[in-house]
């Protein structure tokens, strides 16, 4: 796999360019921020991880860039959100749903709730074929047979025909891999994909996505909790905590040389296999929710190293805590923080 | 597959990485708490029209033993018959065959009171915190359920031993006067296991206890159940799909593959030096956290999925996706032979692979297992 | 590094290290990966008290069912005190006055072709309508709550036989088969709603033991016999209190369908007997003057029809604050 690194960009490598994207959803008591002032570029054939636990706004990030957050529930603002150079802030509905298929395509944990039951899983990558690359039924056939194959489903000329409760959770999520694949996207944003799999599935499915995205040169933003497959894929990596991104750097040195306490932590608390750890450390308390983030630095509440100034006022900035490397924490100039080797 | 053969008896093979281990004393002659010999747990579906009724070996043929203080970790994914040996040997659900002994006492075939009884001893914790709890009953009366059924204990003596309990598991006394969906799953959890040692059991089964959790939550729950395990002399049944956590808290770990067991041993043994092909291919696809070890590693991508349990493969069952496979792998079942450093493997690899210098290849081949002199 | 750990050789006990346990902490820690947009459209809100309290306190957030409610308690109220605040009797005949319009004299409403005062005859017809709701559904539980229970708890070869039962009384046609039993008990207000309740038993013995079916599932039924708990305790302190919620909404939802079961056996002229008036008997009389004095068919029609959407709205509203289980709150 290349791995690109996130110099400067010019124009020609960025796919997507996400400016100061807020979200608000509603909840019983009223507007509530979710995600707040999250900013990055993808890089063409990069794969960009984002991490956080739950709740701290990775996956409405996303959703909220395909277009897919329900309308009336929420409102999404952003300064600039641009696909190749096309400016999707000023699309409607409908034209999103031209985007997604063709630009941009999503993968999402749970396969079976992403397929539909009624119809077999031939039907449905057919469908998209037919959909938005204006293939025959006849064209539309052989080519969903063609991306059954490549996605590594045996028989794929029987399995073309059957429903997707015949198949298994790594197979469907083959299938869910092939329909986005079907019109070649510019980016796959892949949210857990491996979440619900057993690991030896897991592998597979990372081995699959690895390969498409070095044949093809797609982009993928892929979303996940757990840090090894991050190692195992990412290029580049955002942190997210409490609806804001709190560090982002290349991989190797974000694993090595974290620059948020957060991060840190993630680290420390997960547990290896490859080694035998005396005992299990865990970042204090929970993430906050939302409509409550503490005034501040919003992981305050939890940091081992928080000191008067990180506790009151607005959020610290993102600032360059290298070439590369950006973190939100006031103290990271005088902080040593523990990385994995 | 026979008994586990226990490390620091076989003096002519040295452990492989130096430990401290709560349960790794000496136990040469020590009874095994709880031994499971050759469990076997079927499934019959209900016979569809035109159809074979095809009989599912859920598990076939599972033996184990439990010394006491003790955590054995059994790992497998999802399928390979894991929560159902576990559901099988509390009798959940009804074994078709094998010997459980608890304590001395076979419960396979236990009248249904001596069974109650019996259950005093061995108490489980499940994954689902959410599902766990009766929605409509006080976490008292949740975590009075055992005391109830097995010390005699008036009401306020009950009351008070659930808040020592709920002291014990790190929750204020005050909660048990709440209902289960005021908390969060990491504090469900620490209810759940409260009720589990209420009665003080010896043996705790802990099927996915801490899968549903997050990973700091998952992590304090985990520092609970050591300390408890310590503290109570507790000894754990530790069944879990997440390797790493399996590494952190077991002693030793048996792997399952469709409803057998492929391999056990020492902890440290089965995660630097996996004997059976398959525990090698399940290690190696777990991503470390580690960007330059995740480059370096060799991963083995296993081709397809598990072969359907109503349709085991004859002879190894591993057969169908193993890259080492042999001619004898697709005819003869391979018997559990003990391994370098410790436990047992069932492959044929250990005992009809290629030999060189009289010593397997494989193990030969594979670095980390040092053989004494 | 000064995070906080549970190093084994540095506790001195298994609490200190509690950090998930402040009074005031956020409950939401432990929902499964992928959560995110659930959790976050559903803050936790902390109550107290169990299954039950909670269910209730979730009927009355809902505005509709607490109308629903409000309207049943006014039209119980009436049943109860109809005898004393009917303006008339509702079975004087006065030949001089019949089939006159509402607002006349002495007539709020109206009165029929027997000159008796159509307000009086629908306020006993509450009375009568109710009673005739509440015999059907204690028929209907009496037997489908029971074998419904044993059918999901027992399963096995019980429960095949109880469904086979239930399959064949649910293949005739419903309307049908009250008229047979009805012919066969003799025409009367009692053995009509006994008919219906009869016919309404297996939506309650499918209800209950679907739900008994789940409960055995739940893992804390599962967790309650690795206990070693005996089963008739399982069945009194786990499987009963957790049927209680779903019961309700069916009996809500039930009791409109055993409204106009009544209103139809009754127009069928199978119900309630003359001269006692139900709604339903109204409207037949109503229905043949429906030319010269619809009213007469129009008041009681209306009073059924709200009625029924009263308890359809209630039901509704009760299924709601059911379906939004405790699980994604916690």
């Amino acid at each position: 796999m290349t791995r690109t690194l996130p110099v400067a960009r010019t124009a020609a490598t960025t796919t997507l360019e996400v400016e100061d994207l807020v979200v608000e959803v509603l909840t019983e008591d009223g507007w509530a921020t979710v995600v707040d002032g999250v900013s990055f570029s993808l890089g063409r054939g990069e794969t960009l991880g984002i991490v956080g636990e739950s709740g701290s706004g990775k996956s409405v990030t996303c959703l909220s860039i395909a277009g897919l957050m329900p309308p009336r529930q929420t409102r999404v603002r952003a300064g600039t959100l641009r696909l190749l150079g096309q400016d999707l802030t000023a699309l409607d509905q409908r034209q999103m749903s031209d985007i997604r298929g063709p630009k941009i395509a999503m993968i999402f944990q749970e396969p079976m709730s992403s397929l539909n039951p009624a119809f077999t899983v031939g039907d449905q990558i057919a469908e998209v074929l037919r959909r938005h690359e204006g293939l025959s039924r006849k064209e539309s056939k052989a080519r969903a047979i063609e991306l059954l194959d490549r996605v590594g489903v045996p028989n794929p000329a029987r399995r073309f025909g059957q429903y997707p409760f015949e198949f298994s959770g790594g197979m469907r999520q083959r299938v869910m891999i092939a329909i986005a694949l079907a019109c070649t996207p510019d980016i796959i944003i892949a949210d857990e994909p491996t979440t619900a799999l057993d690991v030896t599935v897991q592998a597979q499915i990372l081995e699959l996505l690895r390969e498409i995205q070095r044949e093809h040169g797609m982009s993928v933003i892929f979303i996940t909790h757990d840090l090894g497959v991050v190692a195992d894929v990412c290029d580049r990596v955002l942190v997210m905590y409490a609806g804001q991104i709190v560090e982002g750097a290349p991989l190797d040195e974000l694993f090595e040389d974290p620059q948020h306490p957060y991060m840190e932590g993630l680290l420390a608390a997960m547990p290896r296999m490859d080694q035998r750890t005396d005992a299990l450390v865990s970042i204090p308390g929970h993430p906050p929710q939302v409509g409550a983030f503490p005034a501040g630095c919003r992981f305050h509440p939890r940091c081992a190293y928080v000191r008067p100034q990180c506790t009151d006022g607005a959020a610290p900035p993102l600032e360059q805590a290298g070439p590369t490397h950006t973190t939100r924490c006031l103290r990271h100039l005088e902080l040593t923080l523990r990385g994995t080797t | 597959m026979t008994e586990l053969l226990r490390t620091s008896g076989d003096t002519t093979v040295p452990d492989t990485v130096g430990h401290e281990r709560r349960g790794g004393a000496d136990v040469t002659g020590v009874e095994p708490l709880l031994d499971v010999k050759d469990l076997q747990v079927t499934f019959s579906p209900r016979r569809k029209m035109f159809r074979e009724r095809v009989e599912l070996r859920a598990v076939d043929g599972v033996s184990f033993q439990l010394f006491p203080g003790e955590t054995v970790g059994l790992v497998g994914e999802s399928g390979c018959g894991k929560s159902t040996t576990a559901r099988g040997l509390m009798r959940l659900v009804e074994p078709s065959g094998g010997s459980v002994t608890l304590g001395g006492q076979e419960l396979l075939g236990l009248p249904a009171g001596k069974m109650r009884k019996a259950r005093k001893d061995i108490q489980m914790v499940f994954q689902d915190p959410y599902s766990s709890l009766d929605p409509s009953m006080l976490v008292l009366d949740s975590i009075a359920e055992p005391i109830d059924v097995h010390l005699d204990l008036d009401r306020a003596q009950t009351v008070e031993r659930v808040g020592e309990l709920l002291q014990r598991v790190g929750l204020p006394p005050e909660y048990m006067y709440r209902y289960p969906h005021e908390f969060s799953g990491g504090q469900r959890q620490r209810i759940t296991i409260a009720r589990a040692i209420a009665a003080d059991p010896r043996i705790l089964v802990l099927d996915e206890a801490v899968s549903a959790l997050d990973v700091s939550t998952q992590n304090q729950v985990i520092g609970l159940l050591e300390d408890l395990s310590r503290d109570a002399d507790l000894t754990y049944l530790f069944i879990a799909h997440d390797l790493s956590v399996v590494r952190h808290i077991s002693d030793r770990v048996a792997v399952m593959y469709l409803g057998q067991i492929v391999e056990h041993g020492d902890v440290d043994r089965v995660f630097d030096a996996p004997a059976h092909p398959y525990t090698e291919a399940l290690l190696s696809a777990v991503p470390l956290p580690s960007p330059k070890l995740q480059r370096s590693r060799e991963r083995i991508v296993l081709a397809g999925d598990p072969p359907d349990p109503s349709r085991v493969p004859p002879g190894c069952r591993f057969h169908t996706r193993c890259k080492y496979v042999m001619d004898v792998c697709r005819t003869v079942v391979p018997l559990p032979t003990p391994t370098v450093g410790s436990g047992e493997v069932a492959c044929h690899l250990h005992t009809s692979g290629p030999q060189l210098a009289g010593r397997s290849v494989r193990e030969l081949a594979t670095p980390h297992a040092v053989v004494a002199g | 590094m000064t995070q906080s750990q549970t190093d084994p050789t540095t506790q001195t006990g298994p609490t200190t290290s509690e950090l998930s346990v402040a009074p005031g902490a956020p409950a939401a820690a432990g929902l499964p990966a992928g959560t995110d947009v659930a959790a976050v459209s559903h803050p936790p809100v902390r109550h107290r008290g169990g299954a039950w309290s909670n269910f209730r306190r979730r009927v009355a957030k809902n505005t509709g069912a607490v109308i629903a409610l409000g309207v049943l308690g006014v039209l119980v109220l009436i049943a109860v005190v109809a005898p004393w605040i009917t303006p008339a009797d509702p079975n004087q005949q006065d030949l001089r006055s019949v089939l006159l319009p509402p607002f006349s004299d002495g007539y709020p409403l109206g009165s029929d072709q027997l000159g008796r005062d159509i307000l009086s005859r629908l306020i006993m017809g509450t009375r009568v309508s109710l009673l005739a709701i509440v015999l059907a559904l204690a028929v209907a539980m009496v037997i489908g709550v029971p074998a419904g229970f044993l059918s999901g708890f027992l399963g096995g070869r019980f429960d095949m036989i109880v469904m086979r039962l239930n399959d064949a009384a649910m293949s005739f046609p419903p309307l049908l088969l009250a008229i047979a039993l009805v012919g066969v008990l003799g025409p009367s207000l009692r053995n009509a709603m006994i008919a219906v309740g009869i016919l309404l038993a297996p939506r309650f013995l499918r209800l209950v033991r679907g739900v008994v079916i789940g409960l055995k599932e739940e893992t804390f039924v599962e967790a309650s016999r690795s206990i070693g708990t005996r089963t008739r305790t399982i069945i009194v302190r786990h499987i009963l209190p957790n049927t209680l919620s779903p019961l309700t909404v069916a009996i809500a939802v039930t009791a409109g369908y055993a409204m106009l079961s009544e209103a139809g056996l009754s127009f069928l002229g199978l119900g309630v007997q003359p001269p006692d008036a139900s709604w339903g008997s109204m409207i037949r009389e109503g229905f043949l003057y429906f030319g010269r004095a619809p009213w007469l068919g129009i008041f009681p029609g209306v009073l059924i029809a709200l009625t029924v959407f009263t308890f359809v709205t209630l039901g509704d509203g009760l299924r709601d604050a059911l379906g939004r289980e405790e699980r994604t709150e916690s």
